[in-house]
């Protein structure tokens, strides 16, 4: 089995479109959740969201970018910075031998809203030409795919909040395996449309705004959490066999050492104990690591009820006595949950977090739950901790799990 | 606003395409534009013009052939239905 290194990541994030940004907002615990101001945000009970700094119009021209939806445009945008970070020349490679794996939950959903609002509202008899091309799941990776001409295997995996997860997984399974040389691997989600949102609120998951801070709405292990906050990116991971990459001199973040994949299997949301532990569990087994190696965990925590306190019993069984003492960070209170490409964006915060050796913190926990009592990192960093590795989470409803395991350079 | 003079602007304002290039017997399949762009020129010629377009079987051939054919399609379309 080949190492595995990642020695590109590319972030349009709610916490900045450059690895060094998002870092540094996420050191600082500075959220990006804010009140958004749409002509229907009125009509949300809690008109929050984590937004992206993005103009699709500074990085396409009008042709093409009349074909890609903004989750496209994410994707393609936070890509191009992953590949150029890790300065790999594709064209003067084997491109059969490089593959491209992208997470997305909803894909398009910003055109097929806008679709919908043009036949059902409007009464137009027709929709946009390309309406099949913007909505459809697979286009991400397709434009990816098409702007470096890479002809190895092009996979889109949409498992709701695990989709970035289990693509970095599975993107990684087959480098390791020697099938490619080169991975581009990660999420995309645009969901912030009327439709979307409203969805999300229906089914009661969405937090309410905190009255005195907007940006605090999201508190994941907190006595006082009421949700999730809708979150929009994309995070882009160049993985590379790891020969390769020392061969050629690359900068390396770290290394992907597991990848643990089981499915809950019980409920279409509410989470099983037993499903994450399984889930962590296999991680460990996949890359023949002991539950001690483990020095930080950057956790799904999502902030909604359900979640958080699963997520700690698992922790529990999974650790033991030692779970009280494994620092665990939940950065969707600043990011949000970005659905289908949370896992990516979380797992590439906690590696450049690692070789920061900065410990990120989980905002907006006053007074913990009582059945959360770990070391959450609570309101602020901390740094020179001495954290080699961390296990990053991502549970979905579909009850798909996904857990990613990782360490810094320099092991 | 001539009906070539319409076309034209599509072409340059959607499509970057450069305006000296637009004489009456330019083939609009030489212009750099690919297929999809094609079937997306249909939807904008139907949106400029009120004019339907059928599914199939349009071949538009130069700017000055494609603007014939809209302005045959033009009286068709808004006569009114008995």
């Amino acid at each position: 089995m080949k190492r595995v290194a990642v020695t590109g990541i590319g972030l349009v994030s709610p916490l900045g479109n450059s690895c060094a940004e998002a870092l540094d907002n996420a050191t600082a615990g500075r959220s990006a959740i804010r009140r958004i101001e749409t002509p229907w945000s009125d009509r949300l009970a809690a008109p929050l969201a984590a937004c992206v700094r993005f103009q699709g119009e500074e990085h396409f021209s009008p042709p093409r970018l009349r074909m890609l939806d903004r989750v496209s445009q994410l994707a393609v945008v936070a890509a191009r910075q992953a590949i150029g970070e890790a300065r790999v020349d594709l064209a003067d490679m084997n491109r059969e031998r490089v593959g491209v794996f992208i997470g997305t939950g909803m894909g398009g959903a910003l055109s097929t809203d806008e679709g919908y609002l043009a036949l059902y509202r409007d009464g137009c008899e027709r929709v946009k030409p390309f309406s099949v091309l913007l909505g459809m799941t697979n286009a991400p990776a397709a434009w990816i795919g098409i702007e470096y001409d890479l002809t190895g295997p092009n996979l889109t995996y949409s498992t709701a909040c695990s989709s970035a997860a289990v693509s970095i997984g599975e993107a990684w399974l087959r480098v390791r395996r020697g099938e490619i040389d080169i991975a581009i691997a990660g999420g995309s989600e645009a969901p912030l449309s009327f439709g979307t949102m409203k969805a999300w609120e229906a089914l009661r998951t969405l937090a309410s705004e905190d009255p005195s801070d907007a940006s605090a709405s999201c508190k994941p292990f907190a006595a006082n959490r009421s949700g999730l906050v809708l979150g929009e990116g994309a995070a882009i991971l160049v993985l590379e066999d790891w020969e390769r990459a020392i061969e050629r001199g690359a900068s390396i973040h770290g290394e992907i050492l597991g990848y643990g994949l089981s499915t809950d299997a019980s409920h279409i949301t509410r989470p099983t104990v037993a499903g994450q532990a399984a889930t962590m569990r296999a991680a460990l087994r996949s890359g023949d690591i002991a539950a001690d190696a483990i020095d930080s965990i950057n956790a799904h925590g999502t902030g909604t009820q359900a979640n958080d306190s699963v997520e700690t019993a698992a922790i529990k069984e999974v650790f033991g006595e030692r779970a009280y003492r494994v620092p665990i960070s939940g950065t969707k209170a600043i990011h949000g949950h970005l659905l289908g490409a949370s896992g990516a964006l979380e797992l590439a915060l906690a590696l450049l977090a690692l070789q920061e050796d900065v410990l990120l913190p989980t905002m907006h926990l006053e007074v913990p739950a009582p059945d959360c009592d770990l070391d959450y990192v609570p309101n602020f960093a901390r740094r020179g901790a001495g954290a080699r590795t961390v296990m990053s989470s991502s549970f979905a409803f579909g009850g798909t799990n996904a857990v990613l395991i990782a360490s810094a350079y320099g092991d | 606003m001539t009906t070539i003079e319409r076309l034209s602007r599509i072409l340059v304002q959607r499509y970057k395409v450069d305006p000296a290039q637009l004489t009456p017997d330019q083939q609009l399949g030489s212009l750099g534009i690919d297929s999809l762009g094609m079937v997306e020129i249909l939807f904008f010629i139907e949106e400029e013009f009120g004019v339907h377009l059928p599914s199939e079987g349009i071949a538009l051939g130069t700017l000055g052939e494609a603007a014939k054919y809209i302005d045959e399609l033009i009286p068709a379309s808004i006569e009114p239905t008995p």
